[in-house]
């Protein structure tokens, strides 16, 4: 029954989204990897969501609640501020895109220093956080199938079936199907939220949805405030308001999301969908009430991340067992697709391109599709054997991006920065983040502060440093992100038939 | 061309609204953070839930500022200057 009702939502998300794809055959990179820049209000709005809802949300959030309490409150903090800072940030890149012919964020990086190189640098960095992710959902969905089905599918086999579907939903339509499959599991997600939070006080022995909060401070006192259940832990305000601006700034640079904003057809599309991004985020309550509820119900496992899924297989009926684990699949299945997409087209127009310039349309996309294989393999090959916490992993593949964070705001503001103040900045940053003696060093005086949002500061200081004492690239580079406004783009237009004839 | 496109600087100057949010779920963390709860729900929980309310509003307000400030007709000018001409490269 579980298993039945689990295939039954999985595969009818799966062939939904080939079968809305097939209608749109990609013939470029572009159509493929950004829709061909036409996605309205709407589908932005579910490929954001999308991307937003991945099993690391509700597995990971739920699982922090249930095992620390109030820090989990960084999920509220997580996407509204994103898009207050992204209301301003997202069209400025989507007009780059669009006046420049732009897919990848190391295109924009390539034409707005003048320096292929440091493309192919972002390009590398972000294939790997993108492997690195893609392989946290694989780390999910093995957790999903072992708790929820059992010894019935065994999980190197679950996990290797998992990639091959992320593949199948981008393999041939690319982004359009990604959304499709994004949105039918954005609705499903919520339904099952909801599902789960009207019914579980009555399954945990609470009253209502408030007595399980009550309970649950009786259990663990100071769960529901700062630092959480251990009153010795480091998770102070100063570490939410740190962590909290760390994912803001951060967010945006992650490769996939970056990518993301070169898809809508508008600056308002990309306005519109700022506006209610934010309240679908209201639907953590519901995800941190389970984790409570778990705590409540006397959920005892060693692995955070699995505490909801064990309280849905203890105290809920088989069916609802077997939707719970189909709608957590397609949490990893949907973002992850997105993910092995933006990482086949980053492979093809930043580390393929600047060596071989003259590939045609037909052959990039191929190299986009192949290399896209190999990347999904690789992350299925680290996940097996595989135990690190959920949300370590990412608050490092987070911290590790967010140090490209300066790079791009001081692209987009500042005209002196420089391709070689960039790598000089990404170097200090990444030494700051990952080198023995200042990782120790953070850990041991700064305890409270989230380590990358320091970091960050350092490759700004570094950036600008450097920058001040490196050539500025040449004025055409520096529009790119700097001559964003119509006036500016008919005054190129104007411009290229006399360039053309100088040619 | 009868008209010219507004100058983006002119009057964005509503756009530092967005730090709003930044101030309610950051800045506001260590007054918010009680040790109480309002109808059982922890008094930090309802505040940052509160907040994403509030943000919303507040990029909303931007938005409808946005538009009465002539971003959209900017906007579309900058589409269509950026429209690839039949024939022609983008």
């Amino acid at each position: 029954m579980i298993i039945t009702v689990a295939l039954v939502v999985v595969l009818a998300t799966a062939a939904g989204a080939v079968g809305f794809g097939r209608n749109s055959r990609s013939v470029s990179v572009a159509d493929w990897a950004v829709g061909g820049r036409r996605f309205g209000t709407l589908i932005f709005w579910f490929m954001n969501a999308g991307e937003v809802y991945t099993t690391f949300a509700v597995l990971g959030i739920s699982g922090f609640a249930y095992s620390v309490g109030a820090p989990a409150y960084l999920a509220f903090l997580s996407v509204s501020l994103s898009f207050a800072l992204g209301y301003w940030l997202m069209p400025k890149i989507w007009r780059a895109g669009r006046k420049h012919g732009l897919i990848t964020q190391g295109d924009f990086f390539s034409a707005r220093f003048n320096a292929p190189w440091l493309g192919a640098i972002a390009g590398v960095v972000g294939i790997v956080a993108l492997v690195v992710y893609v392989q946290i959902q694989l780390v999910s969905l093995s957790l999903i199938v072992e708790l929820t089905i059992g010894d019935a599918v065994s999980q190197p086999v679950a996990v290797a079936v998992a990639a091959l579907m992320m593949l199948a939903f981008v393999f041939v339509a690319g982004l359009r199907s990604a959304a499709f499959a994004a949105s039918v599991k954005d609705v499903l997600m919520i339904v099952l939220m909801v599902g789960l939070a009207v019914t579980v006080a009555s399954k945990v022995g609470a009253s209502s949805i408030l007595d399980v909060f009550k309970l649950a401070e009786e259990k663990r006192p100071g769960i529901g405030s700062l630092p959480g259940i251990d009153p010795t832990a480091p998770t102070t305000s100063i570490w939410l308001m740190t962590s909290g601006l760390n994912v803001a700034l951060g967010n945006w640079i992650f490769p996939h999301l970056f990518q993301i904003s070169f898809a809508a057809e508008s600056g308002r599309s990309i306005r519109r969908n700022a506006i209610w991004q934010p309240l679908y985020s209201l639907a953590y309550f519901f995800i941190i009430l389970l984790g409570f509820a778990a705590l409540v119900g006397g959920v005892t496992t060693d692995n955070a991340n699995g505490a909801l899924l064990q309280l849905v297989s203890a105290k809920y009926p088989a069916w609802a067992v077997g939707f719970t684990a189909g709608v957590s699949v397609l949490l990893a299945l949907a973002p992850g697709s997105v993910l092995l997409l933006t990482t086949g087209s980053i492979f093809t127009r930043n580390v393929v391109r600047p060596f071989r310039r003259d590939i045609s349309e037909r052959a990039g996309l191929l190299i986009s599709r192949l290399s896209m294989v190999v990347f999904a393999g690789a992350a299925v090959y680290l996940t097996i054997g595989n135990s690190q916490s959920l949300l370590s992993i990412l608050v490092d593949a987070y911290a590790a991006i967010g140090i490209m964070a300066p790079a791009v705001f001081l692209a987009l503001l500042w005209k002196r920065v420089t391709a070689i103040g960039v790598l000089a900045g990404l170097v200090a940053g990444f030494y700051a983040l990952l080198g023995d003696g200042p990782s120790s060093y953070w850990t041991t005086h700064l305890a409270q502060v989230e380590p990358g949002l320091i970091c960050m500061a350092i490759a700004l200081v570094v950036t600008v440093a450097v920058s001040l004492v490196t050539p500025a690239p040449p004025e055409e580079s520096r529009r790119v992100g700097l001559a964003l406004s119509a006036a500016d783009a008919m005054a190129d237009r104007q411009a290229l038939p006399q360039k053309q004839a100088a040619e | 061309m009868s008209h010219s496109p507004p100058t983006r600087s002119r009057r964005l100057t509503h756009r530092w609204l967005l730090v709003v949010p930044f101030l309610w779920q950051v800045a506001l963390i260590p007054a918010a953070n009680l040790d109480s709860a309002v109808a059982h729900i922890p008094v930090l929980m309802l505040w940052q839930m509160a907040g994403i309310c509030l943000t919303t509003i507040v990029i909303g307000f931007v938005f409808l500022a946005d538009r009465r400030a002539g971003v959209d007709q900017e906007e579309q000018a900058f589409i269509d200057a950026t429209t690839p001409v039949s024939g022609g490269t983008p």
